[in-house]
């Protein structure tokens, strides 16, 4: 039963630490750049700031625009309960797996960019044209790289994954390196940070991410950017189950609760540090060279396939 | 007893039919007693088929004969099995609900003269199509497949004054028949191994190897040409929306379906199962069909046009289901098979479901604002709010977005792929599982993207036109039509077990294992636990993580105040000119795939002829060209008719040189009978 609480709490955890991990990636950015940048706890207060917040909504804006936020929210939340951060199980494995995963985050992409059109801005359509285009190409390419785990466990449920990996005798592939630098972009275009997207911008030429959001103000920001950092903690934790996978706790045989926590912790930080010196030694790139970075991450989750199947 | 119910509620029902098509046609002089008979008998006969379609589907396999014809093999012979029933409920529900809504949308027709034929056109159409699914002989197939294609000739140039329509008509009839000769061929090759014309008897005797893999190609050509699969398709995008839009939403929703049983029945159940190249043949044909389909949507600008094109697509990827089944029974592996027909099945009815709403959606538009373009409309939400919301949920049901019904028959598909690649021993066949499962997401993110837009340039941000400013919402029954369907994809979406169990007794009618999805769970690949309410609880899930969203923002700081205000247009007002087009929204994926959809665009300037600096405004035309068309059927047909120019020559119209072409003959064959003797 002690089981269901820890699955409980890894939900909160991952939705509270969200913000955090932010801070965390614009910090490392900041001092890498040689400046001092926010304070680690700034989107915490960001957040605060947007809930104490009145609301400005266009005279063009339907229902859709009003509803958004919360789809989003809502479908982001769901998203967390399937995720196994250190826990090796997670809350709603019984129902979801890997492809419900990929789907929850469609559904907020499809009511961000109907809000995004719904104002009649064109830089809320032209963020959510572009941001569709990524990520259609994306997808098939974030299925097969999960998949390179996902066929040697033989389930798409992401906690049969995980308990296959860390079940396993620990042996490091050239599969795993390829998956890895596979995933690696995959979280990038993800998330949107440099090079497919500029999360600091709100510049009409770069913005992919940042457009739909453009309009919205007050508690609904606060919802939308809320989920946005969930999503990407949702996304860092997935990288670390793949790339560490070991300190989960687990009823038989597995780390202390408390143990794993502090690992996972540790684990966030390495991948943040990673995300932000990818940040940093790369130019953003023109929209339509992003295909190719993708193409280029489908080869080696193949490459990564075959060997697997092979070795 | 059940049994004699069942097929006295059938006939009642094809009886139904007819008689309201005929009492239509008699009483044409009056169109409101026409139409009272036509749609009245429509409901009961739809009724019917549902009841029918439930009571088959526990049944046996049950055959009885209407008609006897001149010879034997000419009797009109019903035959219902699970399989069957399962299309006759498809029919019936979405034949009953469209019924409904043409009540309301015929009135757009309302002056026309010919009114009581688009009646009786209902009536006859829905007939066929129930015909087609529950033919027992080659014969009653036949006849029904062809009055189907026939009067759905006839509802597609139903607009004979638009030569557009006519074109439609023309392709949609010659490519119709090049599909029924294709399958009297794969027929007779059955009939004449097994001697037999009845289907009940031809899936008894194994055919040799060669003929049957040439029964497989025949069947492939001729229901893949109904089907729409690429390159046998040209037919589908004109004549699908050239019909009136209720006839539309059947053509896409249900007739095309008929093709899904026919190339089912023949592959499994007339055929023995056959060499693995038939399942991968036919899965590369649908990937190619589905990602073909869904990139020339993306390109279209015209709403019924798309939804044909995303039919194309959905097509494609039930005939990759079909094709992974194919594989599996190729390798004796029942199981899996079942599970991916189950997929198949599911997506059937689910896209029997929202592509008819879709199209519903797009008539009602169609009939308030009369335009079909995407870059006319906008900001219909404020003016339709019942359609908006209802093409809302059909949107993201066929985007196949949870908790909609089109999530459950995506996951289906998905996991019978992952299990095509998990479960094989050659590396081949593993990538073959890896690559297909990459199309299918690439694909479903492409699809979401596509209904994305169609739900955005139609009913958000400004109206482009006057069209679609003047709209007003669409008639109430045309809302009820909408709104059942609507309904029918939240509760397949939500609870899939309403449809689960039917899906698997037509299963187990192909492949004779009724625990296919018991097996997926214990083979891990789905989620322990009840897989049936699974999706449901997602939708659940979705539920209350947007009502702890609220109740965040309720809990956190005082009430908001929403004050309106202007979009910000960079300091200027915001004009419907510039706002975002469909056009613009897809731009990015013609640049991407410009070496597969070739697209051209003109821009041209219309400048002060006084200064050559200033620009008085641009006029824009992107094309996608019919690349199918042009490289495939044009060469063939400038062959046809050089060959037709040829023997243009020798008919010359003199009486004299045709009495000599006689004696010609004449001598030519003496000659070659006098030669044979011995």
């Amino acid at each position: 039963m002690s089981e269901i609480y820890w699955e409980m709490g890894q939900v909160v955890f991952l939705i509270l630490i969200a913000p955090l991990v932010t801070g965390m990636v614009r910090k490392a950015k900041a001092l890498l750049q040689g400046r001092q940048g926010p304070r680690l706890l700034q989107p915490y207060y960001d957040l605060y700031k947007y809930m104490h917040k009145d609301s400005v909504v266009s005279v063009e804006a339907s229902w859709i625009f009003t509803a958004a936020p919360f789809v989003v929210f809502g479908a982001t939340l769901t998203a967390a309960a399937l995720v196994p951060a250190f826990v090796r199980s997670s809350l709603f494995s019984f129902t979801g797996d890997l492809v419900l995963l990929v789907y929850l985050f469609a559904l907020a992409r499809f009511f961000m960019a109907m809000a995004g059109v719904d104002t009649g801005s064109s830089f809320g359509a032209q963020g959510a044209s572009r941001d569709l285009f990524v990520s259609s190409l994306a997808e098939p390419v974030l299925f097969v790289t999960l998949l390179v785990t996902a066929l040697p466990a033989g389930t798409t449920n992401l906690s049969g994954i995980v308990a296959h990996l860390t079940g396993k005798e620990w042996a490091i592939t050239p599969a795993y390196f390829m998956m890895l630098v596979a995933f690696v972009i995959l979280v990038v275009t993800e998330t949107g940070r440099i090079p497919v997207d500029n999360p600091d911008t709100h510049l009409e030429l770069t913005m992919i991410h940042e457009g739909p959001v453009l309009e919205y103000s007050g508690k609904p920001l606060a919802l939308l950017l809320w989920s946005a950092w969930i999503k990407q903690v949702l996304l860092f934790a997935l990288l670390a189950d793949l790339s560490f996978p070991w300190g989960f706790a687990a009823s038989a045989g597995g780390w202390s609760p408390f143990g794993s926590l502090l690992g996972f912790f540790l684990k966030l930080v390495v991948v943040s540090l990673i995300m932000a010196g990818v940040e940093m030694s790369n130019a953003k790139m023109r929209l339509f060279k992003v295909p190719r970075l993708l193409t280029a991450a489908l080869v080696l989750s193949l490459f990564a396939l075959t060997t697997e199947f092979l070795l | 007893m059940e049994q004699s119910w069942l097929l006295f509620i059938l006939a009642g029902a094809l009886g139904l039919f007819a008689a309201g098509a005929l009492a239509a046609l008699l009483f044409a002089g009056n169109a409101f007693i026409s139409r009272q008979f036509a749609y009245g008998c429509s409901l009961l006969a739809n009724a019917a088929l549902i009841a029918g379609g439930i009571l088959g589907l526990s049944g046996e396999t049950l055959t009885a004969t209407l008609f006897r014809g001149i010879f034997a093999f000419t009797d009109i012979l019903l035959r219902i099995n699970a399989l069957s029933a399962f299309f006759l409920l498809v029919i019936g529900v979405v034949g009953l609900i469209t019924t409904i809504y043409a009540i309301g949308y015929v009135s757009e027709y309302g002056r026309r003269k010919s009114i009581p034929l688009l009646h009786a056109g209902l009536p006859v159409f829905l007939l066929a199509m129930a015909g087609v699914v529950t033919a027992g002989n080659i014969f009653t197939f036949l006849v029904f497949w062809e009055i189907m294609s026939v009067v759905s000739y006839f509802l597609v140039v139903y607009e004979h004054e638009r030569s557009e329509a006519q074109k439609a008509g023309m392709i949609y009839v010659v490519m119709t028949h090049l599909g029924t000769l294709f399958l009297t061929i794969a027929f007779f090759i059955l009939q004449h191994y097994s001697g037999s014309f009845e289907f009940q008897q031809m899936g008894q005797t194994p055919l040799p190897k060669p003929a049957q893999s040439l029964v497989f190609i025949f069947a492939l050509l001729g229901f893949g040409t109904k089907a729409g699969l690429v390159p046998l398709h040209v037919w589908l995008p004109r004549a699908h929306p050239s019909a009136p839009s209720h006839i539309s939403a059947f053509m896409s929703g249900v007739m095309i379906k008929t093709a899904v049983y026919g190339f089912l029945l023949v592959t499994m159940q007339l055929l023995q199962p056959g060499p693995l190249w038939w399942g991968i043949a036919t899965v590369i044909i649908g990937a190619n069909t589905a990602l073909f389909g869904v990139l020339h949507a993306l390109g279209e600008i015209d709403q019924k046009r798309m939804l044909a094109y995303s039919s194309i697509e959905n097509m494609g990827l039930i005939f990759m289901g079909i094709g992974t089944a194919l594989i599996f029974l190729a390798g004796r592996q029942p199981l899996p098979a079942s599970l991916a027909l189950i997929a198949v099945l599911y997506h059937v009815a689910n896209h029997a479901l929202f592509k008819s709403l879709l199209f519903m959606g797009t008539g009602a538009i169609l009939m308030v604002s009369h335009t079909k373009n995407m870059n006319l409309l906008g900001g219909l939400i404020r003016r339709m709010p019942w359609t908006a919301l209802f093409m809302l949920v059909g949107s993201l049901a066929i985007a196949a977005m949870p908790p909609m019904n089109g999530f459950v028959s995506e996951w289906l598909l998905f996991q019978s792929l992952f299990t095509l690649g998990f479960s094989s021993h050659s590396i081949g066949m593993y990538l073959f599982g890896v690559l297909m499962i990459a199309v299918l997401a690439l694909v479903g993110a492409l699809v979401a993207f596509l209904f994305i837009r169609f739900f955005s340039m139609t009913f958000l941000a400004l109206p482009r036109s006057d069209k679609a400013e003047q709209a007003v919402e669409a008639p109430l029954s045309m809302r009820i039509g909408m709104g059942l369907l609507t309904g029918g994809c939240i509760v397949l979406g939500i609870l899939p077990f309403v449809l689960s169990g039917s899906v698997q007794s037509a299963a187990e009618a192909l492949t004779g294992t009724s625990s296919a999805l018991s097996y997926a769970i214990t083979a891990g690949t789905i989620s322990s636990g009840s897989s049936k309410a699974a999706v449901g609880v997602a939708g659940l899930l979705i539920l209350s993580g947007g009502f702890v969203a609220w109740a965040l923002t309720r809990a956190i700081g005082r009430k908001t105040v929403i004050t309106r205000g202007e979009t910000w247009a960079c300091g200027g007002t915001l004009l419907p000119p510039m706002t975002y087009t469909a056009s613009g929204f897809s731009k990015p994926i013609r640049v991407t795939f410009h070496l597969l959809l070739k697209p051209s665009r003109r821009l041209v300037a219309d400048k002060d002829p006084q200064t050559p600096y200033f620009v008085r405004g641009y006029s824009y035309s992107s094309r996608i060209p019919l690349l199918v068309e042009d490289l495939l059927y044009k060469p063939v047909m400038s062959i046809l008719v050089a060959g037709a120019q040829l023997f243009r020559r020798i008919q010359n119209g003199i009486v004299q040189s045709y009495l000599l072409y006689l004696l010609a003959t004449l001598v030519i064959i003496l000659v070659w009978a006098i030669g044979r003797q011995p």
